[in-house]
Parts: structure tokens; sequence; C-alpha cells
């Protein structure tokens, strides 16, 4: 509690024991003075003794020793001898340990547990390939130097694409440390899906892609060959999840081939659609796909509510009634996203510039030949603008820095823009994927996200291992989150600086998948636990990059003078307080 | 020359005659060794018999030819009596040359001498005798009658080769041990009549086979059993016919792929055989050629009309018949008219066989073709399929007769707008200035000169891509950024003004133009409705799906184009070599191509103008809208995922396999079996890939997978269930976030940061 000599540490509110016992400390001073007997002082010293060792059991007192430890050098497994030798040349007074699995280096004492290294001393340097998360949290002061081994062979990073959408194009990066030529396979239950062949030594990155076909929780394999007979299979766990539908309402002043078949597309992917246009002057279509019907010929709050995406062309947005457009901006402010087709761009002081403030630039050029990925070339029509890039535009679409199709945003929602135009060529072509990812992209990212209450998510990333801790964070939109894990409520600490931002710790019981679970509004978490063994070289990458990040080397001398903080026995008051009690007994009587 | 010498020379004449017998001989000995064998092969069958026969009667000749020569007892006086014999000057005293000089009186000294000299002088042209000629004839006859016997050879694989045996067991797949099984199943498959195939056994219970087989099961049980019938790829089910007490048989014409699997009964339990696939080998359709000519042929007035046209035809079981179509196109523009003919081959008459080369003469004259007229043909031939013969054609072949007189250039009304010569005015362009360039050869550096021709070649290549797009071809990398070159390249052209720029960055005109513009030209007489001009390329698209756009005359244009394409590459390739007075024929030639493709455009127009409907006078003009209401369409999609039960299947399986299961639990087997439905489905357009899958997943639904093969089982599932999933393309998916108050106060700055 303080930093002098004795130091205490109070069972109780110290205003609280000062407040009981001083007052019953002077009622008994009185009454021994008040009781005609002998040994009056000696009485008056054994109640003082009786005060103090209560106080001393209440307070809990303890006193500042002083210790000198040595310095340890500690050696993990994959540690280079040659290092160490160096570093012991330089620090030869340094003491040496090794974990259990590391090689022991000349009189190097074995570390017996991770537990011990609370008390084992100041470690000053740790080399290898360090040590697990939960280990280097025994370590009190990380005052050391992480001096790292060589890098393992094999996977040392990979980023998993989240979430994986069935039908998409995803692609899995990552990097791999080869000591040769090597293919590298990724293979789902089909099948291998994506191969790489890596030339020479060395860091190479990689990067696979892949369209999953059905949702679910999937287990791929990633092969890494070196040669014909040595071949390494890793486990790789990929949750796959299904499509959601979108509710998408598209206002036109006049029908239009490209809304058509954008509608015809959405439609058919199973999206709830609702579309009006103008067939004369009193006179409109209404459609409605996957939809009941809903009146959509006056934009209100509920009808903004009840839709994720407005599709609307720049004459229907310019003919909307001051009421219309006000709820309109208010809606996007509170998330619906909007798109807005182009058929001309508007001049200043159009309702568009207050919705979607770009800047632009007049072009000379219409045409564009824009080429997917894995598409053939196309010759689109394109809107003669400029878009001027800044930091508030998302793009979407880019060719040759020229921003074709993107969003802003505006409060919660967000305001697409897609200057591409006849794309429904495409779609006449066949050329269906092409067709989906000029619009996919553009339509998922502009529409209103499903609100969750809560977010969970692991620390780390893959891969887990049985009997290991994870740590787990949960982002709350305000209420206290209920996790469980195998029906297990797992306890959570909200942070100390974030509101709503909480921190848990479980453990995996055995490999395979796993899932944490909200009661409150049944958010999952899936994920999957491999085999001790397994991703080894994934493990020690991301150790040592642990141990890196926890390293703050300090100067010193050989040996550290430390205080630490002895307790004072309570038998040792309790025994005062005895025998003082014993006395006051005895007085009368002797 | 002295005794020595003259026994020397004897010597040598010896050895030469020597090896001239005996490559005589040996030519006979191995004629004869080839004759015994042709014709041992024709009554012995095993080899080794017959190579030590045809040993023996060559060693034999080889012997008696030997001792007839006598070359066993070759000596000096063989030589000496052939000498006197054949060589008259030697005076019949050849004999003295060999004898001791002692021995011999003075005259026989002065006769040898004599001798010697003419010895001398005939020595090098001694001719010894022999019949290597004949040899080598008997020799050459011998291996042609060992070839030709050849043939009729017995054949060595049919008599040493065991039949393969097809009787097998078929256990039934509960492997019920006490129940009755199969002993042997005997499947033979008749080919139909017009393959002209044998009829054989099967090998095995997985059945390849030509469409329209009879397949004849012949299955013999172990015991009785009762109701024993075929299952056909898990719809139809035909019952075996009893022929004894064990023995069942069915007979079954089959034209589809697919699978089947035997049924029988025994004391009212069902057992099933496991699933054997049925691959169906399609007659394939006549495969037909135009080797001689190119698709598009131009002749001029006075070229050769006679145009032979060679064909080559093949059909996997033979064809029946082939002839040509012709159509004459006369006359242009509203007048022109077709005449359609069929035109037999004349070399050979009759088409019948399997591979063909036929041939006919066309006489553009006697066809009736004047300058101006065309003629498409195409080739068209049966096969000998019953009932249904195939039959295919080849694309249509054009030849022109060339006008010299006139060349229409006039815009048609209909058309509305005039957009393909546009298009092609760079080629004019370019021989414009390939013929400034051959004009002023002489003022220019060769180096100057080779630079600008290979600039030209640099626009043809240009302009050939950008004909190339319209033919669908994917440009070498970048048309784009080549067609920005082309364009930089333009502003410094001089004829630029004069010109009508198109390909470029706003060949869509949703810009405005004018100040690029040369004065007074106008674009607004040429395109008053820009939709019109948006997408001239569609006219050169081939889209199958538009029967609109699938006609004779698109083709027409398109193989127009194609040549025109071949020829630009000629030009670009004479201008690249700094010749463009060769590649300037090549230019007029492709520029020709291209006004006739633009020409071509106004018959497609007319072929499909709009014809509206009468209007009502009465109603015109009344603004009457009544009739006019507003309109509501309510429908939904399908969005059903296809295959749910064997995506379900998928999971469990993951599940399983996760759990590292090896039972599978009653639950699952319903789900099992309908995913074995859905499988079954596919398995009969697919055997190959999904019969496997379809057979593992019934044993996994009945429990019948032994525990040490369970993984192994599911993995191969799992694979074959996959592959069933189609890939469809990608859809919108609506995100989920969570919201706090970290964010919305992170929205808030955003609005103020935006705002500011």
């Amino acid at each position: 509690m303080n930093n002098s000599w004795l130091t205490f540490d109070p069972a109780f509110p110290v205003w609280v024991i000062v407040l009981i016992t001083l007052p019953v400390f002077i009622f008994f001073i009185g009454k021994e003075v008040q009781r005609t007997q002998k040994f009056l002082i000696l009485r008056i010293v054994a109640q003082v003794f009786i005060f103090f060792s209560i106080i001393g059991l209440s307070l809990r007192l303890s006193c500042l020793e002083q210790k000198v430890t040595s310095k340890i050098i500690l050696l993990t497994p994959g540690y280079d001898n040659l290092k160490v030798d160096s570093v012991v040349k330089k620090n030869p007074s340094y003491k040496m340990i090794h974990t259990r699995e590391a090689n022991p280096y000349l009189n190097s004492e074995p570390l017996i547990s991770y537990h011990n290294l609370a008390e084992s001393g100041d470690i000053k340097i740790i080399m290898g390939e360090g040590l697990p998360g939960f280990a280097l949290e025994m370590i009190k002061k990380k005052n050391f130097e992480f001096i790292p081994g060589n890098l393992p062979i094999g996977t040392i990073r990979i980023s998993i694409p989240q979430p994986i959408v069935v039908n998409k194009k995803n692609l899995i990066q990552g990097v791999f440390n080869s000591k040769g030529k090597t293919t590298l396979r990724l293979i789902s239950p089909a099948g291998v899906e994506d191969s790489v062949d890596i030339h020479g030594t060395g860091q190479t990155p990689f990067v696979f892609s892949f369209k999953p076909r059905q949702p679910g929780l999937f287990v791929y394999t990633l092969s890494s060959q070196y040669s014909s007979s040595n071949i390494l299979a890793e486990k790789l766990p990929l949750e796959i999840l299904a499509e959601q539908k979108l509710k998408i309402l598209i206002l036109q002043k006049s029908p239009s081939a490209e809304v058509r078949y954008l509608k015809n597309y959405l439609a058919e992917k199973g999206h709830s659609l609702a579309l009006c246009y103008q067939t004369s002057k009193n006179n409109f279509k209404y459609e409605y796909a996957n939809l009941n019907s809903i009146r959509v010929d006056r934009i209100t709050t509920e009808l903004t509510k009840a839709f994720d995406l407005l599709f609307l062309d720049n004459t229907v947005l310019e003919e909307l009634s001051n009421s219309e457009k006000s709820v309109l901006e208010n809606s996007i402010h509170s998330g619906l996203g909007a798109i807005i087709l182009f058929d001309d761009f508007p001049e200043k002081g159009k309702t568009i510039n207050q919705l979607l403030p770009l800047k632009t630039k007049r072009l000379t050029v219409d045409t564009v030949h824009i080429r997917f990925p894995e598409s053939k070339l196309y010759t689109l029509p394109v809107l003669p603008i400029e878009i001027i890039p800044n930091a508030f535009i998302q793009s979407i679409t880019l060719h040759k820095g020229r921003l074709l199709s993107g969003y802003v945003y505006s409060g919660a929602g967000k305001i697409g823009f897609q200057l591409l135009k006849e794309t429904y060529r495409i779609s006449l072509e066949g050329n269906a994927d092409d067709y989906a990812f000029i619009w996919s992209d553009l339509i998922e990212r502009t529409a209103r996200a499903k609100n969750k209450m809560f977010k969970v998510k692991l620390d780390k990333s893959l891969p887990y291992y049985p009997d290991e801790p994870l740590s787990i964070e949960v982002i709350s939109s305000g209420p206290q989150p209920s996790l469980y894990s195998n029906k297990i409520l797992i306890p959570l600490a909200e942070d100390v600086v974030i509101d709503d931002y909480w921190h848990g710790k479980s453990w995996a019981d055995k490999a395979g998948w796993d899932q944490f679970f909200i009661q409150q509004d049944s958010t999952e978490l899936n994920y999957f636990v491999s085999n001790k063994g397994e991703w080894e070289s994934l493990r020690i990458a991301h150790q040592m990059k642990e141990n890196e990040l926890a390293q703050s080397p300090e100067a010193g001398s050989n040996s550290s003078v430390q205080f630490i903080r002895k307790p004072i026995q309570p038998l040792i008051f309790f025994l005062i307080f005895l025998f003082a009690s014993a006395f006051l007994w005895l007085a009368p009587k002797i | 020359m002295n005794a020595e010498e003259i026994r020397y020379s004897l010597s040598k004449l010896k050895w030469r005659y020597l090896s001239l017998r005996l490559f005589e001989i040996s030519l006979l000995a191995l004629a004869t060794f080839l004759l015994t064998n042709a014709l041992a092969s024709l009554w012995v069958s095993p080899s080794v018999q017959k190579f030590l026969l045809s040993i023996l009667s060559g060693l034999i000749v080889f012997a008696l030819r030997f001792i007839h020569y006598r070359l066993h007892k070759l000596d000096t006086s063989f030589f000496i009596r052939y000498l006197n014999e054949r060589y008259k000057q030697l005076k019949e005293s050849s004999d003295l040359l060999i004898r001791d000089e002692n021995e011999l009186t003075t005259l026989q000294q002065l006769q040898k001498e004599k001798i010697l000299q003419q010895f001398n002088q005939i020595y090098p042209e001694i001719k010894l005798p022999h019949h290597i000629r004949q040899s080598f004839g008997i020799f050459v006859g011998c291996s042609v009658i060992y070839f030709a016997l050849s043939s009729f050879a017995v054949s060595t694989k049919q008599v040493f080769i065991e039949p393969v045996s097809t009787r097998k067991e078929i256990k039934p797949i509960d492997k019920d041990l006490s129940a009755p099984f199969i002993q042997s199943l005997s499947i033979s498959i008749t080919p139909p009549a017009y393959t002209q195939l044998k009829s054989f056994t099967a090998e095995s219970f997985n059945l390849t086979l030509a469409e329209g087989s009879r397949v004849k099961w012949l299955a013999e049980f172990s015991g009785d059993v009762t109701d024993a019938k075929i299952l056909f790829s898990g719809r139809d089910s035909s019952n075996l016919i009893k022929n004894n007490a064990l023995i069942y048989s069915k007979e079954k014409v089959i034209t589809e792929s697919g699978f089947y699997q035997i049924q029988w009964s025994d004391k009212n339990k069902i057992h099933l055989s496991d699933y054997y696939k049925i691959e169906i080998i399609k007659d394939q359709l006549p495969k037909i050629s135009i080797d001689n000519l190119t698709q598009f042929t131009k002749l001029g007035i006075n070229d050769n009309l006679t145009i032979e046209v060679k064909s080559s035809l093949s059909d996997d079981y033979g064809l029946k018949d082939a002839f040509i179509t012709a159509t004459v196109s006369k006359g242009s523009g509203e007048g022109i008219k077709f005449r359609e003919e069929k035109l037999r081959f004349t070399k050979p008459e009759k088409i019948i066989g399997n591979q063909v080369s036929a041939g006919v003469s066309l006489n553009l004259k006697k066809l009736g073709l004047d300058p101006g007229d065309e003629l498409y043909f195409y080739v068209e031939a049966f096969d000998n399929k019953m009932p249904v013969a195939n039959h295919h054609r080849t694309e249509t072949f054009f030849i022109a007769l060339q006008d010299t007189t006139t060349e229409i250039t006039s815009a048609d009304d209909g058309l509305g707008v005039d957009l393909m010569p546009e298009y092609f005015r760079s080629q004019r362009q370019i021989i414009i200035d390939t013929e400034k360039l051959l004009k002023e050869k002489k003022k220019l550096t060769k180096q100057l000169f080779n630079s600008t021709s290979n600039e030209l070649g640099y626009d043809q290549k240009v302009l050939r891509l950008r004909y190339g797009q319209f033919m669908g071809e994917e440009a070498e990398s970048g048309i784009a950024q080549e067609a920005i070159d082309h364009e930089e390249e333009e502003e410094t052209d001089p004829t630029k003004q004069f010109g009508h720029q198109h390909d470029t960055e706003n060949e869509h005109n949703l810009v405005d133009q004018k100040k690029n513009e040369a004065p007074g030209h106008d674009h607004n007489n040429e395109s008053k409705d820009p939709d019109e001009k948006e997408d001239p390329a569609k006219a050169f698209m081939h889209n199958h799906d538009d029967t609109e756009e699938a006609t004779f005359f698109i083709q027409s244009v398109k193989a127009k184009l194609k040549a025109a394409l071949a020829i630009m590459w000629d030009a670009e390739l004479y201008l690249r070599l700094y010749e463009p007075e060769k590649s300037l024929p090549f230019q007029y030639k492709a520029l020709n191509l291209l006004k006739e493709i633009s020409n071509d455009s106004r018959i497609y127009v007319h072929r499909t103008g709009f014809d509206p409907p009468p209007l009502k006078e009465e109603k015109r003009l009344t603004a009457d809208l009544s009739e006019v209401k507003s309109f509501t369409n309510r429908y939904s999609n399908n969005t059903e995922e296809s295959y749910p039960a064997i995506r379900k299947v998928l999971i469990i399986l993951e599940k399983i396999e996760q759990e590292n299961s090896i039972e599978i639990s009653r639950k699952y087997q319903t789900s099992f079996a309908k995913a074995g439905q859905e499988l079954s489905v596919l398995a009969i357009e697919q055997p190959a890939i999904y019969l496997k899958g379809l057979s593992l997943l019934k044993s996994l639904a009945d429990q019948k997978v032994n525990p040490t093969d369970m993984q192994r089982t599911l993995l191969d599932v799992r694979k074959i269930l996959w592959k069933a999933i189609p890939q469809v393309s990608p859809s919108p998916s609506r995100h989920a976030v969570t919201t706090n108050e970290l964010d919305q106060l992170f929205l808030q700055s955003l609005e103020e940061l935006k705002h500011e």
C-alpha cells in the first residue's frame, strides 16, 4: 500500500478497524484502571499488546525485505548455439536455464514448470522460439530481450478471410518458409482447389483462391509437398456462411434494360424486391419479387425501415418532395443504404449533390475497356466524369486509377454510385460471374447491415490447442454479455478504459470444432481446436512474434537488488493476543 | 607377272567367285525360309515349329545349291577350265599359267608368255558366273508372298490366350451369407446391325456398349429365388424370365447411359446387388470438311468459273449419303432472289463407307451465276444409323462473282443510320499513306522510308485488332492500350481532319464532341438517335441464343470479315518488311471486302424491319389514356437450394469425420437414403463419376460398411457429393455488425469532420 518499510494490507477498511478497535481499547484501559487489583501497569501493557495484536491481524502487516537475485538467460527450443555462445561470452555471470522441450546447454538448469517462472528470478534474455503466451504472463517483470532462433520451415503466416460466404471467390493469403522447391495445395472435400509452386528458399508469400459451394463448418487441407515423399497436410478449418438475403427497393422514373436485368438477377438470387416506375403521367408499374405488396409510391420512415437498400435514379431523387427528402436523409443516417443510378451527372445545386458530395471532373471519354478478375475484356459505356478521390470515398471498382463504383458514409448508412452503364450486356453474353462481380460487392457493402447485439472474437488467430488458454473479447452494444462454452458460463470482465468491451478466458478440452455462444441473442463464434503438433511452424512463428512484442530490454548490472514484501506471520500476533489475554485472566488469581 | 603373282590373281578370283555364289545361295535360302514360313502360317500356328520348319527348308536349299556348285571342292582347275571356255584369246592354254617353268617345253614357254600377256589384259574384266539377279528376283517374289499370306495367318492371340471368363459371383449387398446369391452372371451384347460390330460377351458387369445394343443377362442363382428383376437407373424395373429352377434371363435394348442393379427375393427378404454402370457410346455425327476451298472465294469474270469442290467425309459406323446444297443469290437490294439446288458428288457417285474423299466440279455458268451474284453452299452427310440417320453439315462456303461495273456506296433508307462504312475508312487512310510513301520513296532516306513503312504496318495491325474484336477475337495484350496509342498517333495525322474518328474512348458519343470536330462536319445528320449507334459490334456478335442472328447473312458477313483479317495480316507483313508496293494489293483487297461487308448490312435490315400494326384512325391523337392503368406484378422465384439432401449429408459427413466415428447413427440413415435418391439422378447422366458414390451411400444408409473402411468410405462419399453440388454465380449477402456507443461517437465525429 505504500513504500515504507512496514506496509499493510487491511482485511477491512482502515477507518472501520480504527473506529472499532480504538474505542474498545480505551474502554478496556478504563476498566483496567477502575479495577482495584495489582499489576496495573502490567495489565495496561497487556491491554496494549492485545490492541496491537488485533490491529496487526486486521491490517495484515508485511515488511520489505531485500533480496539479491541473479540475471537469467532462458533457452527455449530452436535456440541458435552460436548466438548463445556470444550471449554467454558477453554476460558470463548470467545464470542459464532451459525449458523442458529445449536442449540443455553446458551448465543450464532445467525449468521444471512454467509456474516456476514467477519465482525463478530476473529473466533477462529469452532465446529460441520463445515462451507461449500463457507462460509469458507468469513473468512479472518483462524486462527481457528476445533473441529469436531461425524461423521454422512451413507456413509461418496465414490469413483467412472473414466472413467466407458461399459461392464467392475467397482468397487465403500466407507466407511459407521453404527450404527448396515446394508445392502448396489447398484441398477442399471435393479435391484440390488451388495450388502454388514455390521455387527457391526463404519466405515466400502465397495466395489461394477458392469458391465454396456449401455453407457449414468444413475442414479443408493445406498440404505442402517438399519432395515426392515429404508431404505435410495441415487441417485448415473454414466456416462458410450462407448468403443472407436483402430487401431492396428500386424507384425509377422510367424503365430501363439495366434495372430490368439487375432486378432479374437479384430476384433469381432470392432477394426481396420492390420496383416502381412511371408508365404515364398518373400511372405506375409496381413489381414485387419474393415480397408481399407494400405501398412504395411515397417515401416514408416505415417504408425505408422495411428495406435494406434503395436504388433510385437521379430524376426520381430530384422529384421527391421536401418531406420525402428529409425522410430519406434521416433513414440513410440511421443505416439505410442507397445507390444512385445516374443518366447524366447532375448540375450543381441538385439534391444529389447534397446527398453525394463528390468532387468531379468532366471527361471526354465515355467508354471503358475493362477486364474483371479472370474475365475477358469488356468495352462498356461509362458516365464521362472522373470522381476525385478523397478519404471519405470507399472505392469498389477501380480501373486504371479511375473510380467506377464506390460509396460514401452518411451517418450509419451509405450512399453508393455506379458509373458503369449497360452492364446487362455482360449478363446477356452469359457471363453471370462477371455481372455479379460488378454489382454484388457494391450492393453488399452499401446495404444496411444487420445489427447484432454482440460480437465475439478470439484474441489470437489459428492455431488453438487443447488445454491452452483462449482469450476472448466481446464487444457489446450495451448489455452485459452471458458467454457460454459447452453450456459453461464464462466469467467476463469489462475493460477498464473502453466501455462495452469485455474480456474473458476459456480452455478448449478437445480437438475439433468448438463454439462460444452468447445467450441473449444467440451470437455464435465457431473455432477449431487443432491437435497438438499440427500447424507447428505457424504456432512457433506466432509465438516468436508474441515474445518479440512482449520484450522490453533494459540495461543493468549483473545482479540486482530486489525488495520484496514479506508478510509478518499472523501467528505472532495471535500468540501475543493469547499470552496477553492469559495474563489478564491470571492476574487476579496470582 | 611371275608364277606367284598368277597364283595370287587366281586365288583372288576364287574368293570373288565364292562370295558371289554364297550371296546367291543365301538369297535363295532366305527366300525359301520366307516362303516356307508364309505357307506354314496357313496351317501351323505355333511359331516355334513354324520357325524351325522354315530354317530347315532354308538350310536344305543352301546345302543343295552349295553342293550343286561344288563350292566345297573349288580349286584352280575350275578357273582354268572356265577361262579356257570363256576367253578364246587364251587359246585353251590357261593351264600353262600354273605350271612350273621347268616342266614346260620351249614352245610351251613361248605360248605361256603370250598367254600371260593376254591374261594380264583380260584379268580386270573377268566376269565370274553367278545367278544373283535371278536369286534376288526369287527372294523378292517370296517376300511378297510372305507378306501377302501373313494376313491370312492363324491368329496367335486366339490360339494362345484363353477367353476371359465373365462368369463371376454376385453376392447380395446386405452380405447375408445365408441368402442365395448369383452364382454366375453372363452378359452378352449384340450391337445394332448397322454398326457391323460383332456380338460379344461383356468382361465386366459394368457395361460399355454402342447405342441401341441388345443386352442379354443370364443369371444363375445358387438357390431358389423369387421375384428376380433388374432395376435400371433406380427408376425402371424389368422382371427376369425364369428359364429353369435357378437360371433367369432378360434381354433389353439399351439406348441411354445409366446403371443397373439386380434384385431378388428369398423367404420374403429382398436382396440387392451392387450398382453397375451402363455407359453408352453414342453414334457420332458424320465429320465433313471441304479441303480445297477457303470459306470465302472471290472470282473475277476472267477467272476459271469451274470450281472443284473436294470434301473429306467420315463416320464411325459408315456413311449412307452426302450431297451439296447450293443457293444462288442473284440481284441486289429489294430485287434479290434465291434459288436452291441439291448437287450430287460425281467422284464417287455413291457415298458409302467409313471414310470417303468425294469431289464435284461446280460450273458457275451452268448454275446461272452472273457478275455480282453469289453462290452459297454447304455439304451435308447422313450416316447409316437406324432408324433415324444422323446428319451433319459444314459451314456455309461462299463463292462471289465480282461485278466490276458498279460499286454501291449509298446508304439505305431503311437502316436509318449508316453505321458500317464509318468503321472501314481507316483502311483507305492506310492505302493513301502507303501510296504517298511510294511516291515519295526517292526523296526519302532509306531509314525514314523503312520507319514510315513500319509505322504503317503498326496502323494496319491496330486496324486488324479492331476488326478482330468484332469477330470475338481476344486481342493480344491490351487492344485497349493500343487503341489509345493509335488515338495519340492520329492527333498528328494530317488526314484526320478529313476523316471521321471512331473506335475511340468516346465511341458511344455520350460526350459532346463538337470541339474535336472539323468545321463543317455535322454529326447530327448522321446520328439522330444515339441509342441506335451504341453498339455496332452487335452486328458481328455470335449470339447462339438469338434466332434472328443465326442467319445466312450474318455468317456471310463474318466470313468476309475473317477473310479481310487474313488479308490484313499479309498487308501488315509486307509493310513490316519495308515492301509497301507488295502490301498495296492486299490493302485494296481488304478495303474491297470491308466495302462489301458494309453493303451486306442492307439485306439484314430489310429482313428484320418492324411492321407496325395498323393505327385506328378514330383513336389517333385523342389523348385518351383511360385504358392505360397502373399495373402491379407480384411473383416469387424458386430460391430453394439444389440437392438439399446432399447438402445436409455433407454437413453430417463433416461432423462424423470430425468425431472419428466408426458407426453411422440411425438418425442419419434417412438423410443418406434421400441423398442417394438425389445422386441417382446424376448417376444416370454421369455414371462414371457418381455411381460409386451411390453405391457407397447405400452401404452407409444400410450400415453395411466395415468399421475399418469407414473413414475411407466417408471421404470417398464426401468427395463425390461435393462434386454433385453445382457452382453458381455469387449473390450479394447482408452483413452483420455490432454497433455500440463508441461506433455512434465515431460516426458523429466523422460527420463533423466531413462538414468542416
